[in-house]
């Protein structure tokens, strides 16, 4: 288990640095007029001079590469161009407002999608196909369709939640939950009926298993054979997918956040990269892989618990 | 059939969960609070950084200026109490308020006021060219200064009224802390501990505020919503007292029982920008850039591409802006003969290639409709690439012979040194007119005489066809039943002055 732990770790600073270079030689390529971006339009040119001289603009891109690799090695990231503040205080303002999102989303989407799944396998007939016509109804209709139905009835009109806003749980936890409930309601969606389809599929191959038939044969009650067999053997493909859908989501959030004008990556994430603030982007970039890293590593090692065979691999 | 009865009682588990923490009402803070969704974050609190626009009034929050706009755009005293000109337009002298104290405890004095001024000038902050004219400051005394400028600057009193003259405690001035905790004499102390950067900025009464008229509220948050559709949302549940919308949203928030405060900002254009004809051969030709005005059918763009809201003109300078001609309206009345006529005399009968920057990440329609209506006259339009973050620069890099932009009309002097002058931020080929800059070095003069030679210079560049103003767009500021606003000219959003409670 060790040597499984540390290889997918060697890996995973592999990607790291690899996805962090390639990044920032990306925005060199695609941003240009940082200085005069960040002034506006009545900068003078001298003003604009002035200002890649601060930035360090005016320095080369391969020495300005290095300086950055060798501050971010000792864990400083350097401050926003667009604000001055510095980048690590501003993504972890924002990071735990989007992963609580995330986060909250794919654990209800882990239950009622397991939920679904399971049932719609084992029961078949109208179960089975009510939960794909879920599954096809999610997937047509875009999370923010349905954010904006939401908050039309829910927010504005009947004002049972809040129309925008976050709350810190450590704050008001009431309110926390209301601020939370309809956005992660309209990520929830999307996702659980997918999530469902894959792991109704999963979930009826398993069934057709010949160690299932065995196990039903030796007396085991249908019950237990779905809880003890069917889901360990099943929970590969299902965590697989969840975890998809939790680095899409990272992603995803980009919308709904702004629809409920929540403070979270979103924005961060768009602004930074339209003005082209690369310590900025750069943080973000490096935090981003590194919980996409955790993710899988984690997702790994719960198959690799269930599924001695992904350990031998 | 007992799983059946576990997964509904699950489910009715958590519903009850869920609203047991919801209150039914979404509460409104007790009056006499305000509350405003603002478009744009500041981009920090350091006075040197403010920008012209939707930041300013969060700016007023925290931080006094000398010299006040009020609603009508006239400036008064605030802690300024008395100015004058010397003869030469060079220095301003400005007698001081006494007795005023930042919430720091510090005074403020000539030497605060001085500080604060050089700060603001020397800061590189967006707006720091609006006084790049101040060479240095002289304190008199605590109650006296001499600003003085290494040229007349006639806009210097509305410029130190807005986003270049905001003053803050002089200890923190250049300090890195003022960045993120402002600190000033302003009506309202920042409250850090309620506010979250980026999102949500609380401001309670200053106690000691010296002008109780211009503190009408227990508090103010800024909320920063960048989307319209949020920012109708918090509107209409009652999150926020006030908001900008745009024409798409104006009519459910009009449902909404919002109260619509319109005012005039800025002018959708075509800047005709290479008037030599240096990229663009035929734009050296005044008839060309005549024919392109009578080519376009501004209003039909207008009912298109803003559901009507708005007003078509043929001028740049606003209403508002001391040098409106309404003669001038029906001067490029639409008239694709015409325009034809004026291609032919320049020698471009059989039409031309203009290149122009693609504006369809903005507004498609309005791409559309100006291809349409030019080729129809036999002008071909080649719209170029062009990145929507670096639009502006691009714009500003002198690449373009002609572009489509939308143009702020300010105060007489920052609309000449916006569009007119040699040296105009738009002025991209720095086309240099006698006419215009004879008529400068008038109001440099005699700043009193800014209006009709702002006027003259407006005649000027519409008889030049130097652009072609396509209409000018309304601004559709939002209030709730709890708070009411007046519109300030030439200011994208209201003054935090223009506030009152509903009544009040």
């Amino acid at each position: 288990m060790a040597s499984f732990l540390a290889k997918r770790l060697l890996s995973g600073v592999l990607l790291l640095f690899a996805i962090s270079s390639l990044a920032f030689f990306l925005i060199y390529a695609s941003s240009t007029n940082i200085a005069s971006n960040i002034l506006g339009e009545g900068a003078t040119a001298d003003q604009i001079k002035q200002k890649s001289h601060e930035l360090g603009l005016d320095q080369p891109i391969v020495s300005r590469y290095f300086s950055w690799l060798k501050h971010a090695l000792h864990g400083s990231f350097g401050n926003s161009w667009a604000n001055n503040d510095s980048v690590i205080s501003e993504i972890m303002r924002r990071l735990p407002i989007t992963l609580s999102l995330v986060l909250i989303a794919i654990l209800i989407s882990a239950i009622l999608a397991t939920t679904l799944g399971v049932l719609a396998a084992i029961k078949g007939g109208m179960v089975d196909r009510v939960v794909q016509m879920l599954a096809v109804a999610g997937f047509a209709i875009p999370g923010f369709i349905i954010a904006i139905i939401l908050v039309t009835f829910l927010a504005v009109k009947t004002h049972i939640f809040p129309a925008t806003g976050w709350v810190a749980f450590t704050d008001n936890p009431s309110n926390w939950a209301k601020s939370i409930t309809l956005p992660v309601i309209s990520l929830v969606v999307a996702t659980m009926t997918s999530s469902a389809q894959q792991i109704r599929s999963a979930v009826k191959s398993v069934l057709e298993r010949d160690f299932i038939r065995t196990l039903t044969s030796r007396g085991i009650s249908r019950r237990e054979i779905i809880i003890k067999h069917v889901l360990r053997a099943a929970a590969p493909a299902g965590l697989t997918v969840l975890s998809l859908q939790f680095v899409g989501m990272l992603g995803g959030t980009v919308i709904v956040e702004k629809i409920f004008a929540l403070p979270g990556m979103g924005d961060l994430v768009v602004n930074a990269t339209a003005s082209g603030d690369t310590p900025l982007v750069m943080g973000i970039v490096v935090y981003t892989v590194i919980i996409v890293i955790v993710v899988n590593l984690v997702v790994d090692l719960i198959n690799g618990w269930l599924n001695p065979k992904v350990r031998v691999k | 059939m007992k799983l059946h009865n576990r997964v509904a009682g699950a489910l009715v588990l958590a519903l009850t969960a869920t609203f047991s923490l919801v209150s039914l009402q979404t509460s409104h803070a007790a009056a006499p609070s305000l509350t405003v969704a603002a478009l744009q974050d500041v981009k920090n609190w350091d006075p040197s950084q403010a920008h012209l626009g939707h930041p300013v009034p969060m700016y007023q929050t925290v931080y006094d200026t000398l010299f006040l706009r009020d609603s009508s755009g006239a400036i008064k005293p605030n802690l300024a109490t008395k100015w004058y000109f010397d003869s030469s337009q060079t220095h301003l002298k400005v007698t001081l308020k006494t007795g005023v104290k930042f919430t720091d405890g510090e005074i403020f004095d000539g030497a605060a006021a001085a500080a604060n001024i050089m700060n603001n000038r020397n800061g590189n902050g967006p707006d720091a060219s609006q006084i790049s004219e101040v060479s240095d400051v002289t304190v008199n005394s605590p109650s006296s200064i001499t600003i003085n400028l290494s040229a007349p600057n006639p806009g210097i009193l509305n410029f130190l009224a807005g986003s270049s003259g905001f003053i803050g405690a002089p200890k923190l001035i250049g300090k890195p802390d003022i960045v993120s905790n402002p600190v000033g004499s302003g009506p309202y102390i920042f409250n850090a501990s309620k506010s979250s950067k980026g999102s949500k900025y609380v401001f309670d009464a200053n106690p000691n505020y010296w002008n109780k008229a211009n503190q009408k509220f227990s508090s103010v948050t800024w909320l920063v919503m960048a989307d319209t559709t949020a920012r109708l949302n918090a509107l209409l549940s009652g999150q926020v007292d006030a908001t900008l919308l745009d024409v798409k949203t104006a009519a459910a928030a009009k449902a909404g029982g919002a109260v619509l405060h319109e005012s005039n900002t800025d002018v959708s254009n075509i800047m005709l920008m290479d008037r030599a004809g240096s990229k663009v051969k035929a734009l050296g030709d005044v008839r060309v850039r005549q024919a392109i005005n009578f080519a376009i059918d501004k209003a039909a763009i207008l009912k298109a591409t803003q559901n009507g809201i708005g007003t078509v003109t043929d001028q740049m300078f606003g209403l508002t802006s001391g040098a409106y001609d309404a003669s001038l309206e029906s001067y490029y009345s639409y008239d694709p003969a015409k325009a034809k006529d004026l291609l032919a005399q320049a020698g471009y009968a059989n039409g031309f290639e203009l290149p122009m920057p693609n504006i369809g990440f903005n507004d498609p329609a309005l791409q559309a409709f100006i291809q349409q209506y030019l080729a129809a006259v036999g002008i071909t339009v080649k719209w170029t690439d062009i990145s929507p973050a670096n639009f502006v620069a691009e714009l500003k890099s002198g690449k373009d012979a002609a572009s489509w932009f939308q143009l702020f009309q300010g105060t007489p002097w920052e609309e000449i040194k916006l569009i007119a002058a040699p040296d105009a931020t738009w002025n991209i080929f720095k086309t240099n007119d006698p006419v215009i800059t004879s008529l400068m070095a008038k109001i440099q003069r005699d700043p009193a005489a800014a209006g009709s030679a702002a006027a003259k210079i407006n005649a000027e560049i519409v008889k030049q066809a130097w652009y072609v103003p396509l209409f000018r767009l309304s601004q559709q500021f939002f209030t709730g039943k709890h708070v009411t606003v007046v519109p300030q000219p030439q200011q994208a959003v209201p003054s935090l002055y223009n506030y009152s409670p509903t009544g009040a």
